[in-house]
């Protein structure tokens, strides 16, 4: 399998992961619950980017994998400003401690 | 302690490039004169010279505070940015997808504020030895490179020009300075 199907492959389910109807719960246990899901979401969706953008620069992608992988990880960006807004989260909101993965930041 | 004041016919509707450079002279000329100064607001009017001595004398400890703390220093700057040799902005997003894709447009704006985020992580303050006396990073939007605020004493001027041009990392960097506290007027 070639990196770039790889990635697109973790990309898709990454995609799949997220919800495509929100509920929004008024109480804070509900939005507590978003961030931290989203706040895991995030995470794989930066580590794919950086993945992105390493194999972009090792030459080892076609220009048209380049363009399938930029479009498949902007969409995934949208989706997220998306997600956030319903949630009523902020990019700093996302910055929590997850153990041994770190913060995003 | 001094404050600065100008008499205005009328409070300004809002700070022009012009009013920016006024405020950066009037202070420049203090730091060449020798004075330890520092850029608490910018663009604040007062109805009357009472108002004025009693916003300084409600601010005033705190101000007082900071210059007799930092006495005898200057704002160094060092900009570092991704096309220093360009003053011109960067190509436009929309310029950008035009030569190539949605895509990869995208992927290049994460590389390059990757590569910002690198800069800013740098974290030049142990690299420049003990003549920095305090560090503060900024990015510059939108991921155009990273300036670097180095609190130093005056007389430190010349070593910490030094120190900069000792390091090849920072031969790209320009130096800008010394400059009144910009960046260390405010609690961090």
């Amino acid at each position: 399998m070639t990196d770039a199907k790889d990635l697109e492959l973790q990309l898709a389910e990454l995609s799949r992961s997220l919800p495509d109807r929100i509920n929004v719960e008024p109480d804070s246990a509900g939005q507590e619950l978003g961030r931290l899901v989203l706040t895991l979401v995030e995470v794989v969706r930066k580590v794919l980017e950086h993945q992105a953008v390493r194999r972009m620069d090792s030459g080892t992608l076609s220009p048209e994998e380049i363009e399938r992988l930029g479009l498949a990880l902007l969409r995934l960006s949208e989706r997220m400003a998306e997600l956030k807004a319903a949630f009523g989260l902020r990019d700093e909101d996302l910055d929590i401690d997850l153990g041994p993965l770190g913060r995003l930041k | 302690m001094g404050a600065l004041v100008s008499t205005l016919d009328r409070a300004p509707e809002r700070a022009s490039l012009d009013d920016v450079r006024a405020h950066d002279h009037a202070l420049q000329a203090v730091v060449h004169h020798g004075s330890t100064a520092a850029s608490v607001r910018f663009g604040q009017t007062f109805a009357s010279d009472d108002d004025v001595r009693r916003h300084v004398a409600e601010r005033g400890e705190r101000v007082a505070r900071l210059l007799d703390q930092y006495d005898g220093c200057v704002e160094m700057r060092l900009l570092m940015t991704h096309s220093p040799e360009k003053d011109a902005s960067p190509p436009a997003v929309s310029a950008i997808e035009e030569a190539t894709g949605p895509g990869r447009a995208y992927l290049e704006r994460l590389k390059s504020t990757g590569s910002s985020e690198r800069l800013k992580g740098l974290g030049l303050h142990d690299a420049l030895g003990p003549v920095v006396m305090a560090e503060r990073v900024e990015e510059l939007a939108p991921a155009r490179g990273v300036v670097f605020s180095h609190l130093i004493q005056r007389v430190d001027e010349p070593a910490y020009r030094e120190a900069v041009a000792a390091l090849p990392a920072l031969a790209a960097a320009r130096v800008v300075g010394p400059l009144a506290f910009y960046s260390f007027a405010e609690p961090e």
